[in-house]
């Protein structure tokens, strides 16, 4: 398998533990992923997909046998939508659109129909899309009666001069486009809502903070980068995230990468992490694995963030770095085999 | 914000040691057309200099330095 993580010698693998001094003091698994040997560094993967349904405190112990079985199965199912599509010659943009649109209909992730609640017992969603190809950006913000929002960031990206559309004015735009439209019951889960109660209860941080995102590289050679959210559980005063704010939670660009983030949204946008990583790969001549593991791994805890990002550069490469102690991701290469993970420990 | 103009400053001065004025222009006269965009930026790096970089037919702007001058005030010239 020509699977590549960046320069690391095949077999080496690297596990630090550290301790941050977080609101919640999450453990930190510095994880570098190498398993994989680099067969042949130069061979040019045709087309590759990379997913991620969040990152969080993410444990065997805090995930039942089942549940992590639900988990690597909706994973796998997105994963084979989108390999159909690159597989037939699609676009990374159709790719990514369908299998976020896939991750927001499944209740288990923090997007769509099973977003997180806000401190109002509303479901406010947020929701990016780029274009490696042409630098061009859609995202929508705040929006509550949308059944996919990654579908609208994209007729904002491709049907208007804008980048970026918030609440009512996002929702009556799409409208024109015929996007659809769901009760604002849709989104009421009651997993979500109990997560509610409890965080509201402690008034603490929620464990896990869910998002979903892809990224890919087509047999055109173009890039592209999404994500969607129902933000933080008990978020107040129209908080928004990073997901909308290009560079921040979503970036693509065909020179250097594509990149989307799922983490403490504020610390995403104050590290600008997406653009960041593309920035150190551009005027420092950094791999995409480089700047990836130093802007999550060094950059991002010093600030007192956490959270995680895939990503994927021109030649196929992808990593999947994150400092939580899980991170439900996946990819698929053009040699077709799915790989699905949870945990911080494989 | 697609072209990220304040980002793009910041990395480059900081990881490539353009001056400020060179990154300025670097981005704002270069990468900021390059999709269709135009404006312009003020910057101000640690050590106090500073750059005003537009690329549209003026911009009002103006700065004041330690040096006890008068504040400096540009009414939308080049």
């Amino acid at each position: 398998m020509y699977f590549r993580y960046g320069h690391i010698p095949a077999g080496e693998k690297e596990k630090k533990m550290r301790i941050l001094c977080i609101v919640s003091v999450l453990v930190v698994n510095m994880f570098v992923n190498s398993s994989a040997a680099m067969d042949d560094p130069q061979r040019q993967i045709e087309f590759a997909l990379v997913i991620h349904g969040g990152a969080g405190n993410i444990t065997r112990n805090s995930i039942s046998p089942e549940l992590d079985a639900v988990y690597r199965k909706a994973l796998t199912d997105a994963l084979e939508a989108g390999y159909q599509i690159l597989e037939k010659g699609g676009s990374s943009l159709d790719a990514i659109e369908t299998v976020i649109r896939i991750m927001e209909d499944d209740s288990l992730f923090n997007a769509g129909r099973g977003a997180v609640f806000t401190a109002e017992g509303t479901n406010e969603l947020d929701a990016a899309i780029m274009d490696g190809q042409t630098i061009n950006a859609g995202a929508v913000a705040g929006v509550k009666r949308i059944k996919n929002p990654i579908t609208l960031a994209r007729l904002v990206m491709e049907n208007s001069r804008h980048v970026m559309m918030a609440r009512e004015g996002a929702e009556s735009f799409g409208e024109q486009f015929g996007i659809e439209t769901v009760p604002e019951e849709y989104f009421y889960t009651e997993r979500r809502w109990q997560t509610l109660q409890r965080v509201r209860e402690r008034e603490a941080e929620p464990d896990n903070l869910g998002t979903v995102g892809a990224v890919a590289l087509d047999k055109a050679g173009n890039l592209a980068a999404g994500t969607s959210t129902g933000g933080r559980t008990n978020k107040r005063f129209g908080r928004i995230g990073d997901v909308p704010v290009i560079g921040a939670g979503t970036y693509a660009n065909n020179v250097t990468c594509a990149v989307s983030a799922t983490g403490y949204g504020e610390y995403i946008i104050r590290s600008v992490v997406a653009y960041d990583i593309s920035a150190l790969m551009e005027y420092k001549g950094m791999s995409l694995h480089e700047a990836a593991n130093h802007v999550i791994m060094q950059k991002m805890p010093e600030l007192g963030g956490y959270g995680g990002i895939i990503a994927i550069d021109k030649q196929g490469t992808i990593t999947m770095p994150f400092n939580t102690t899980g991170m439900y991701r996946g990819y698929v290469l053009d040699d077709g085999e799915f790989v699905v993970k949870l945990y911080g420990d494989e | 914000m697609n072209s990220k103009v304040k980002g793009d400053v910041m990395d480059e001065s900081g990881i490539r040691r353009l001056s400020l004025q060179k990154a300025a222009e670097r981005v704002v006269m270069e990468k900021l057309p390059e999709p269709g965009g135009y404006g312009g930026i003020i910057v101000i790096d640690r050590f106090g200099n500073i750059a005003m970089q537009f690329m549209t037919a003026g911009m009002h702007r103006g700065y004041v330095l330690d040096d006890a001058a008068l504040p400096v005030v540009i009414k939308n010239q080049k």
